[in-house]
Protein backbone atom coordinates (compact mmCIF):
# COMPACT_ATOMS: atom_id res chain seq x y z
CA UNK A 1 0.00 0.00 0.00
CA UNK A 2 1.27 3.05 -0.90
CA UNK A 3 1.76 6.15 1.45
CA UNK A 4 -1.41 8.38 1.99
CA UNK A 5 -2.82 10.92 4.38
CA UNK A 6 -5.84 9.43 6.50
CA UNK A 7 -8.76 11.44 7.35
CA UNK A 8 -11.99 10.76 9.42
CA UNK A 9 -14.70 12.72 9.67
CA UNK A 10 -16.86 13.50 12.32
CA UNK A 11 -20.00 14.00 10.67
CA UNK A 12 -21.43 14.10 7.29
CA UNK A 13 -20.82 18.09 7.26
CA UNK A 14 -17.32 17.97 8.13
CA UNK A 15 -16.82 14.78 5.07
CA UNK A 16 -18.83 17.20 2.82
CA UNK A 17 -17.13 20.46 3.22
CA UNK A 18 -13.59 18.80 2.89
CA UNK A 19 -14.58 16.86 -0.09
CA UNK A 20 -15.49 20.69 -1.09
CA UNK A 21 -12.12 21.99 -0.85
CA UNK A 22 -9.81 18.67 -1.83
CA UNK A 23 -11.52 15.74 -3.95
CA UNK A 24 -8.72 15.27 -6.30
CA UNK A 25 -6.79 11.74 -5.67
CA UNK A 26 -9.25 11.66 -2.66
CA UNK A 27 -10.95 8.36 -2.54
CA UNK A 28 -13.55 7.41 0.38
CA UNK A 29 -13.74 4.44 2.49
CA UNK A 30 -16.65 2.42 3.92
CA UNK A 31 -16.75 -1.14 4.28
CA UNK A 32 -13.36 -1.71 2.44
CA UNK A 33 -14.33 -4.88 1.26
CA UNK A 34 -13.47 -3.42 -2.53
CA UNK A 35 -10.81 -1.12 -2.19
CA UNK A 36 -9.10 -2.68 0.54
CA UNK A 37 -7.62 -4.85 -1.92
CA UNK A 38 -7.23 -2.07 -4.74
CA UNK A 39 -5.10 0.00 -2.43
CA UNK A 40 -2.95 -3.13 -1.19
CA UNK A 41 -2.29 -4.62 -4.60
CA UNK A 42 -1.39 -0.66 -5.48
CA UNK A 43 -4.40 -0.52 -8.57
CA UNK A 44 -5.08 3.03 -6.56
CA UNK A 45 -2.62 5.45 -5.32
CA UNK A 46 -4.78 7.64 -3.17
CA UNK A 47 -3.31 10.60 -1.83
CA UNK A 48 -5.67 11.01 0.74
CA UNK A 49 -8.14 8.40 1.92
CA UNK A 50 -11.73 10.10 3.86
CA UNK A 51 -13.29 7.14 6.48
CA UNK A 52 -16.89 6.78 6.25
CA UNK A 53 -17.30 4.13 8.30
CA UNK A 54 -17.29 6.12 11.24
CA UNK A 55 -20.59 8.29 10.10
CA UNK A 56 -23.58 6.49 11.90
CA UNK A 57 -25.68 9.03 10.89
CA UNK A 58 -25.53 7.14 7.26
CA UNK A 59 -26.45 3.95 8.70
CA UNK A 60 -30.62 3.38 9.40
CA UNK A 61 -33.04 1.46 7.98
CA UNK A 62 -36.69 3.79 8.76
CA UNK A 63 -40.17 3.51 7.08
CA UNK A 64 -42.50 6.24 7.03
CA UNK A 65 -46.08 6.12 5.20
CA UNK A 66 -44.95 6.59 1.61
CA UNK A 67 -41.17 5.53 1.67
CA UNK A 68 -38.51 3.02 2.95
CA UNK A 69 -35.09 4.73 3.45
CA UNK A 70 -32.03 3.20 3.94
CA UNK A 71 -28.74 4.69 5.11
CA UNK A 72 -25.94 4.30 2.41
CA UNK A 73 -23.43 2.96 5.44
CA UNK A 74 -25.93 0.35 6.33
CA UNK A 75 -24.37 -3.30 6.40
CA UNK A 76 -25.81 -6.05 4.47
CA UNK A 77 -25.76 -7.82 7.83
CA UNK A 78 -28.35 -5.39 9.31
CA UNK A 79 -30.28 -5.72 5.93
CA UNK A 80 -30.90 -9.09 5.36
CA UNK A 81 -32.24 -9.19 8.95
CA UNK A 82 -34.36 -6.39 9.16
CA UNK A 83 -37.86 -6.82 9.28
CA UNK A 84 -38.89 -3.61 7.52
CA UNK A 85 -37.16 -4.91 4.70
CA UNK A 86 -38.33 -8.09 5.06
CA UNK A 87 -41.85 -6.99 4.68
CA UNK A 88 -41.57 -4.43 2.36
CA UNK A 89 -38.25 -5.67 -0.11
CA UNK A 90 -37.95 -9.58 0.01
CA UNK A 91 -36.23 -9.58 -2.98
CA UNK A 92 -33.57 -7.03 -1.26
CA UNK A 93 -33.16 -9.23 2.27
CA UNK A 94 -32.41 -12.09 -0.11
CA UNK A 95 -29.96 -10.41 -2.49
CA UNK A 96 -27.97 -9.08 0.85
CA UNK A 97 -28.25 -12.73 2.31
CA UNK A 98 -26.85 -13.98 -0.60
CA UNK A 99 -23.67 -11.24 -0.75
CA UNK A 100 -19.93 -12.79 -0.18
CA UNK A 101 -19.90 -14.50 3.52
CA UNK A 102 -21.10 -13.55 6.70
CA UNK A 103 -17.30 -11.32 7.61
CA UNK A 104 -18.12 -9.75 4.28
CA UNK A 105 -21.83 -8.65 4.91
CA UNK A 106 -20.82 -7.05 8.59
CA UNK A 107 -18.76 -5.07 6.44
CA UNK A 108 -19.83 -4.69 3.26
CA UNK A 109 -22.03 -1.16 2.85
CA UNK A 110 -24.95 -0.98 0.63
CA UNK A 111 -24.05 2.50 -0.36
CA UNK A 112 -20.33 0.85 -1.42
CA UNK A 113 -22.19 -1.60 -3.39
CA UNK A 114 -23.65 0.87 -5.68
CA UNK A 115 -21.09 3.26 -6.12
CA UNK A 116 -18.29 1.05 -6.98
CA UNK A 117 -20.56 0.00 -10.17
CA UNK A 118 -19.44 -3.57 -10.16
CA UNK A 119 -21.39 -5.25 -13.15
CA UNK A 120 -22.26 -7.84 -10.64
CA UNK A 121 -23.24 -5.78 -7.86
CA UNK A 122 -25.32 -8.85 -5.86
CA UNK A 123 -27.66 -5.59 -4.30
CA UNK A 124 -28.21 -3.76 -7.47
CA UNK A 125 -30.42 -5.61 -9.01
CA UNK A 126 -32.81 -5.80 -6.33
CA UNK A 127 -32.43 -2.01 -6.17
CA UNK A 128 -33.34 -1.78 -9.73
CA UNK A 129 -36.29 -4.22 -9.20
CA UNK A 130 -37.68 -1.83 -6.38
CA UNK A 131 -37.23 1.38 -8.27
CA UNK A 132 -34.96 3.03 -6.25
CA UNK A 133 -33.67 6.28 -5.89
CA UNK A 134 -30.39 7.70 -4.48
CA UNK A 135 -29.93 10.74 -2.67
CA UNK A 136 -26.69 12.22 -3.14
CA UNK A 137 -24.67 14.92 -1.56
CA UNK A 138 -22.02 17.28 -1.69
CA UNK A 139 -20.71 20.31 -0.36
CA UNK A 140 -23.11 22.51 -3.16
CA UNK A 141 -26.09 20.93 -2.61
CA UNK A 142 -28.26 17.48 -2.91
CA UNK A 143 -29.71 15.66 -5.82
CA UNK A 144 -31.67 12.76 -6.58
CA UNK A 145 -31.05 10.52 -9.32
CA UNK A 146 -32.69 6.67 -10.07
CA UNK A 147 -30.73 3.80 -9.52
CA UNK A 148 -31.21 2.89 -13.00
CA UNK A 149 -29.87 6.02 -14.71
CA UNK A 150 -27.22 6.14 -12.39
CA UNK A 151 -24.47 4.17 -14.51
CA UNK A 152 -22.86 5.71 -17.20
CA UNK A 153 -22.49 3.58 -20.42
CA UNK A 154 -19.02 4.22 -20.68
CA UNK A 155 -17.10 1.90 -18.83
CA UNK A 156 -13.04 1.24 -18.20
CA UNK A 157 -11.64 -2.32 -18.54
CA UNK A 158 -10.82 -3.42 -14.96
CA UNK A 159 -7.71 -5.62 -13.70
CA UNK A 160 -9.87 -8.35 -13.14
CA UNK A 161 -11.82 -8.54 -16.54
CA UNK A 162 -14.80 -6.65 -15.14
CA UNK A 163 -15.75 -3.15 -16.35
CA UNK A 164 -15.61 -0.25 -13.96
CA UNK A 165 -19.04 1.66 -14.62
CA UNK A 166 -17.63 5.09 -13.58
CA UNK A 167 -20.98 5.43 -11.89
CA UNK A 168 -22.51 8.47 -12.10
CA UNK A 169 -21.55 10.26 -9.30
CA UNK A 170 -18.48 13.13 -9.07
CA UNK A 171 -15.67 13.43 -7.03
CA UNK A 172 -16.57 15.71 -4.31
CA UNK A 173 -20.13 13.79 -3.76
CA UNK A 174 -21.18 11.15 -1.24
CA UNK A 175 -24.05 8.76 -1.86
CA UNK A 176 -26.04 9.17 1.60
CA UNK A 177 -29.37 7.21 1.04
CA UNK A 178 -30.96 5.03 -0.65
CA UNK A 179 -35.14 5.13 -0.70
CA UNK A 180 -37.86 3.32 -2.24
CA UNK A 181 -41.58 2.93 -2.20
CA UNK A 182 -43.07 0.81 0.32
CA UNK A 183 -44.95 -2.30 -0.59
CA UNK A 184 -48.42 -1.91 -1.24
CA UNK A 185 -51.61 -4.70 -1.27
CA UNK A 186 -50.35 -7.43 -3.29
CA UNK A 187 -47.17 -6.83 -4.23
CA UNK A 188 -44.22 -9.33 -3.89
CA UNK A 189 -40.75 -9.28 -4.65
CA UNK A 190 -38.36 -11.77 -4.82
CA UNK A 191 -34.50 -12.64 -6.22
CA UNK A 192 -31.87 -15.26 -6.76
CA UNK A 193 -28.61 -15.63 -7.42
CA UNK A 194 -26.60 -18.07 -10.20
CA UNK A 195 -23.16 -18.74 -8.24
CA UNK A 196 -20.33 -21.46 -8.66
CA UNK A 197 -21.13 -22.01 -4.92
CA UNK A 198 -23.56 -21.40 -1.98
CA UNK A 199 -21.08 -18.89 -0.44
CA UNK A 200 -17.95 -15.90 -1.45
CA UNK A 201 -19.30 -16.58 -5.27
CA UNK A 202 -19.28 -13.88 -7.85
CA UNK A 203 -22.39 -13.74 -9.02
CA UNK A 204 -22.77 -15.21 -13.02
CA UNK A 205 -26.55 -13.55 -13.05
CA UNK A 206 -29.30 -12.10 -10.94
CA UNK A 207 -32.77 -11.88 -11.05
CA UNK A 208 -35.00 -9.15 -8.96
CA UNK A 209 -37.71 -9.43 -9.59
CA UNK A 210 -41.04 -7.23 -7.94
CA UNK A 211 -44.57 -7.97 -9.14
CA UNK A 212 -48.08 -6.03 -7.68
CA UNK A 213 -51.01 -7.73 -8.52
CA UNK A 214 -54.87 -6.80 -8.70
CA UNK A 215 -57.83 -7.95 -7.10
CA UNK A 216 -58.36 -10.30 -9.51
CA UNK A 217 -54.60 -11.65 -10.12
CA UNK A 218 -53.66 -9.84 -12.72
CA UNK A 219 -49.99 -8.14 -13.08
CA UNK A 220 -51.37 -4.28 -11.97
CA UNK A 221 -47.79 -3.41 -12.36
CA UNK A 222 -43.50 -5.05 -12.30
CA UNK A 223 -40.33 -4.43 -12.44
CA UNK A 224 -37.98 -7.14 -13.97
CA UNK A 225 -34.17 -6.71 -13.07
CA UNK A 226 -31.34 -8.20 -14.19
CA UNK A 227 -27.50 -8.25 -13.07
CA UNK A 228 -24.21 -9.54 -14.46
CA UNK A 229 -25.83 -9.95 -17.88
CA UNK A 230 -24.87 -6.60 -19.05
CA UNK A 231 -22.19 -3.44 -18.13
CA UNK A 232 -23.97 -3.06 -15.49
CA UNK A 233 -28.07 -4.14 -13.81
CA UNK A 234 -30.66 -3.10 -15.66
CA UNK A 235 -34.64 -3.56 -16.11
CA UNK A 236 -36.36 -5.47 -18.82
CA UNK A 237 -39.46 -3.01 -20.29
CA UNK A 238 -40.34 -5.26 -22.85
CA UNK A 239 -40.91 -8.15 -20.61
CA UNK A 240 -42.51 -6.38 -18.14
CA UNK A 241 -45.09 -5.61 -20.90
CA UNK A 242 -45.51 -8.73 -21.51
CA UNK A 243 -47.07 -9.67 -17.91
CA UNK A 244 -48.55 -6.28 -17.42
CA UNK A 245 -52.56 -6.69 -17.54
CA UNK A 246 -52.38 -10.55 -17.48
CA UNK A 247 -52.68 -13.68 -15.57
CA UNK A 248 -49.45 -15.50 -14.70
CA UNK A 249 -50.54 -18.84 -16.86
CA UNK A 250 -47.87 -20.85 -17.98
CA UNK A 251 -47.52 -19.27 -21.26
CA UNK A 252 -47.90 -15.88 -20.38
CA UNK A 253 -44.77 -16.51 -17.73
CA UNK A 254 -42.44 -18.69 -21.14
CA UNK A 255 -43.34 -15.43 -23.31
CA UNK A 256 -41.87 -13.41 -20.66
CA UNK A 257 -38.41 -15.43 -19.98
CA UNK A 258 -38.46 -15.89 -23.66
CA UNK A 259 -38.23 -12.10 -24.31
CA UNK A 260 -35.81 -11.60 -21.07
CA UNK A 261 -33.60 -14.30 -22.90
CA UNK A 262 -33.68 -12.13 -26.01
CA UNK A 263 -32.76 -8.96 -24.82
CA UNK A 264 -29.74 -10.44 -22.61
CA UNK A 265 -28.57 -12.03 -25.75
CA UNK A 266 -28.99 -8.89 -27.57
CA UNK A 267 -26.72 -7.07 -24.66
CA UNK A 268 -24.04 -9.53 -24.41
CA UNK A 269 -23.53 -11.50 -27.48
CA UNK A 270 -20.09 -11.08 -27.76
CA UNK A 271 -19.46 -12.61 -24.45
CA UNK A 272 -17.93 -16.17 -24.67
CA UNK A 273 -20.74 -16.76 -21.95
CA UNK A 274 -23.86 -15.59 -24.13
CA UNK A 275 -24.91 -19.34 -25.07
CA UNK A 276 -24.81 -20.30 -21.37
CA UNK A 277 -26.32 -16.74 -19.92
CA UNK A 278 -29.32 -16.88 -22.76
CA UNK A 279 -30.61 -20.05 -21.43
CA UNK A 280 -30.10 -19.82 -17.64
CA UNK A 281 -31.38 -16.73 -17.83
CA UNK A 282 -34.82 -18.12 -18.53
CA UNK A 283 -34.66 -20.49 -15.84
CA UNK A 284 -33.44 -17.97 -13.36
CA UNK A 285 -36.67 -15.74 -14.56
CA UNK A 286 -39.34 -18.30 -14.10
CA UNK A 287 -38.03 -19.25 -10.27
CA UNK A 288 -38.39 -15.97 -9.32
CA UNK A 289 -41.49 -15.67 -10.68
CA UNK A 290 -42.52 -19.07 -9.35
CA UNK A 291 -41.38 -17.96 -6.13
CA UNK A 292 -43.55 -15.01 -5.93
CA UNK A 293 -46.28 -16.60 -7.06
CA UNK A 294 -45.70 -19.30 -4.22
CA UNK A 295 -45.33 -16.64 -2.03
CA UNK A 296 -48.51 -14.62 -2.50
CA UNK A 297 -50.64 -18.09 -1.48
CA UNK A 298 -48.81 -18.43 1.63
CA UNK A 299 -49.33 -14.77 2.39
CA UNK A 300 -52.52 -14.37 0.89
CA UNK A 301 -53.95 -17.55 2.93
CA UNK A 302 -52.22 -15.95 5.98
CA UNK B 1 5.61 7.83 6.49
CA UNK B 2 4.17 9.92 9.19
CA UNK B 3 2.44 7.57 11.86
CA UNK B 4 -0.78 8.51 13.67
CA UNK B 5 -2.18 7.36 16.89
CA UNK B 6 -5.20 4.79 16.97
CA UNK B 7 -6.85 3.93 20.23
CA UNK B 8 -8.99 1.19 20.41
CA UNK B 9 -10.27 -1.68 22.93
CA UNK B 10 -7.95 -5.11 21.72
CA UNK B 11 -8.80 -8.10 24.09
CA UNK B 12 -10.36 -5.80 26.70
CA UNK B 13 -7.73 -3.39 27.34
CA UNK B 14 -7.86 -0.11 26.60
CA UNK B 15 -4.41 0.71 24.06
CA UNK B 16 -3.42 3.43 21.88
CA UNK B 17 -0.98 2.34 19.12
CA UNK B 18 1.12 4.19 16.88
CA UNK B 19 1.24 2.79 13.20
CA UNK B 20 1.32 4.00 9.74
CA UNK B 21 -2.41 4.74 8.55
CA UNK B 22 -1.84 2.49 5.06
CA UNK B 23 -1.58 -0.57 7.12
CA UNK B 24 -4.11 -3.27 6.73
CA UNK B 25 -6.11 -4.06 10.37
CA UNK B 26 -4.70 -7.53 10.23
CA UNK B 27 -0.95 -6.43 9.30
CA UNK B 28 -0.84 -4.29 12.47
CA UNK B 29 -2.57 -6.70 14.94
CA UNK B 30 0.39 -8.86 13.53
CA UNK B 31 3.19 -6.55 13.24
CA UNK B 32 2.53 -3.86 15.78
CA UNK B 33 0.78 -5.67 18.49
CA UNK B 34 2.32 -9.30 18.33
CA UNK B 35 -1.23 -11.20 18.16
CA UNK B 36 0.38 -13.55 15.60
CA UNK B 37 -3.10 -15.75 15.96
CA UNK B 38 -4.54 -13.70 13.08
CA UNK B 39 -3.34 -15.37 9.92
CA UNK B 40 -2.88 -14.11 6.13
CA UNK B 41 -4.26 -16.63 3.73
CA UNK B 42 -6.00 -15.02 0.68
CA UNK B 43 -5.16 -11.40 1.78
CA UNK B 44 -8.94 -10.86 -0.43
CA UNK B 45 -11.29 -11.26 2.07
CA UNK B 46 -12.36 -14.92 1.20
CA UNK B 47 -10.93 -17.38 2.86
CA UNK B 48 -11.71 -16.30 6.47
CA UNK B 49 -7.83 -17.23 8.15
CA UNK B 50 -7.62 -13.59 9.55
CA UNK B 51 -11.18 -13.06 10.77
CA UNK B 52 -11.16 -11.14 14.29
CA UNK B 53 -14.27 -9.79 15.91
CA UNK B 54 -14.93 -6.12 16.05
CA UNK B 55 -17.64 -4.89 18.11
CA UNK B 56 -18.78 -8.73 18.08
CA UNK B 57 -19.17 -9.26 14.60
CA UNK B 58 -16.84 -11.74 12.69
CA UNK B 59 -15.30 -9.52 9.98
CA UNK B 60 -11.98 -10.30 7.59
CA UNK B 61 -9.24 -7.75 9.29
CA UNK B 62 -7.24 -8.02 5.79
CA UNK B 63 -10.34 -5.92 4.41
CA UNK B 64 -10.09 -3.19 7.27
CA UNK B 65 -7.53 -0.11 6.97
CA UNK B 66 -5.80 -0.08 10.38
CA UNK B 67 -7.08 3.35 11.51
CA UNK B 68 -11.13 2.13 11.17
CA UNK B 69 -10.93 0.49 14.19
CA UNK B 70 -10.34 3.83 16.47
CA UNK B 71 -12.49 3.80 19.18
CA UNK B 72 -14.30 -0.21 18.35
CA UNK B 73 -13.62 -3.53 20.47
CA UNK B 74 -11.35 -5.68 18.79
CA UNK B 75 -11.07 -9.49 19.97
CA UNK B 76 -8.55 -11.91 18.73
CA UNK B 77 -7.27 -15.54 20.05
CA UNK B 78 -5.39 -14.31 22.06
CA UNK B 79 -8.55 -12.63 24.22
CA UNK B 80 -9.94 -15.75 24.61
CA UNK B 81 -10.04 -17.78 27.72
CA UNK B 82 -8.20 -16.65 31.24
CA UNK B 83 -5.14 -17.40 31.54
CA UNK B 84 -5.02 -20.43 32.92
CA UNK B 85 -8.19 -21.85 31.21
CA UNK B 86 -9.46 -22.03 27.36
CA UNK B 87 -12.18 -20.75 25.93
CA UNK B 88 -15.06 -23.07 25.72
CA UNK B 89 -14.56 -23.35 21.75
CA UNK B 90 -11.26 -23.91 22.01
CA UNK B 91 -11.43 -27.07 24.71
CA UNK B 92 -14.04 -28.88 22.25
CA UNK B 93 -12.01 -27.50 19.15
CA UNK B 94 -9.23 -29.75 20.99
CA UNK B 95 -11.83 -32.66 21.83
CA UNK B 96 -13.27 -32.73 18.43
CA UNK B 97 -10.17 -33.78 16.80
CA UNK B 98 -11.74 -30.04 14.95
CA UNK B 99 -7.80 -28.66 14.49
CA UNK B 100 -5.73 -30.88 11.76
CA UNK B 101 -3.06 -28.02 9.97
CA UNK B 102 -4.25 -25.24 12.65
CA UNK B 103 -3.81 -22.34 10.12
CA UNK B 104 -7.58 -21.72 9.51
CA UNK B 105 -8.67 -22.30 13.17
CA UNK B 106 -8.23 -19.09 14.91
CA UNK B 107 -10.78 -17.78 12.01
CA UNK B 108 -13.55 -20.49 12.90
CA UNK B 109 -13.13 -19.78 16.36
CA UNK B 110 -13.91 -16.16 16.31
CA UNK B 111 -16.67 -17.00 13.92
CA UNK B 112 -18.36 -19.57 15.61
CA UNK B 113 -17.45 -17.37 18.60
CA UNK B 114 -19.49 -14.46 17.34
CA UNK B 115 -21.89 -16.65 16.51
CA UNK B 116 -22.51 -17.84 20.21
CA UNK B 117 -22.32 -14.38 21.28
CA UNK B 118 -25.54 -13.55 19.45
CA UNK B 119 -27.44 -16.40 19.28
CA UNK B 120 -25.86 -19.17 22.56
CA UNK B 121 -27.97 -21.87 20.75
CA UNK B 122 -28.08 -22.43 17.06
CA UNK B 123 -28.74 -24.62 15.14
CA UNK B 124 -27.01 -26.82 12.67
CA UNK B 125 -27.49 -24.58 9.69
CA UNK B 126 -26.85 -21.71 12.04
CA UNK B 127 -23.08 -23.38 12.89
CA UNK B 128 -22.90 -23.51 9.10
CA UNK B 129 -23.80 -20.06 7.88
CA UNK B 130 -21.35 -18.87 10.59
CA UNK B 131 -18.16 -20.42 9.37
CA UNK B 132 -19.26 -19.97 5.23
CA UNK B 133 -16.58 -17.79 5.32
CA UNK B 134 -13.86 -19.19 7.04
CA UNK B 135 -12.03 -22.14 4.46
CA UNK B 136 -10.31 -25.33 5.82
CA UNK B 137 -8.55 -27.76 3.36
CA UNK B 138 -7.85 -30.56 6.25
CA UNK B 139 -10.76 -31.38 8.32
CA UNK B 140 -14.07 -31.36 5.79
CA UNK B 141 -16.03 -29.44 8.32
CA UNK B 142 -17.50 -32.23 9.88
CA UNK B 143 -15.24 -31.78 12.83
CA UNK B 144 -15.24 -28.21 12.75
CA UNK B 145 -19.35 -27.98 12.73
CA UNK B 146 -19.00 -30.99 16.00
CA UNK B 147 -16.81 -28.85 18.03
CA UNK B 148 -19.09 -25.28 17.89
CA UNK B 149 -22.08 -27.88 18.44
CA UNK B 150 -20.77 -29.50 21.51
CA UNK B 151 -19.60 -25.95 22.73
CA UNK B 152 -23.42 -25.27 22.76
CA UNK B 153 -24.37 -27.84 24.76
CA UNK B 154 -22.56 -27.78 27.60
Amino acid sequence: MREFEYYSPKNLDEALSFLGDKSEGVYLIAGGTDIMLELHNKYIQPETIVNLKGLNELSYITEDDQYIRIGANTTFSNIEKNEIIIRNARALAQASSKIGSTQIRNLGTIGGNIVTGSACGDSVSALVAMDAVLVIKSALGMREVSLETFYKPNPEPRYDGCYINLAGIARDEVLCEIYFKKAEQKEYSAFRKLGKRKALAKSIMTVGIRIAFDDDNRVRNCRIALGAVGRHPYSVTSAEQIITGKKLTEDVVDACVNEVSDVVYNNIRDRASCPFKKESVKELTREVINSILGYKSYKEVE
Amino acid sequence: MKKMEISFKLNGKNIVVETAPNKRLLDMLREDLDCTSVKEGCGEGECGACTILINNEAVTSCTVLAPQVEGCEVLTVEGLGKDDELDKLQETFIQSGAVQCGFCTPGMILSAKALLIKNPNPTIDEIKTSIEGNLCRCTGYKKIIDAVANAVEK
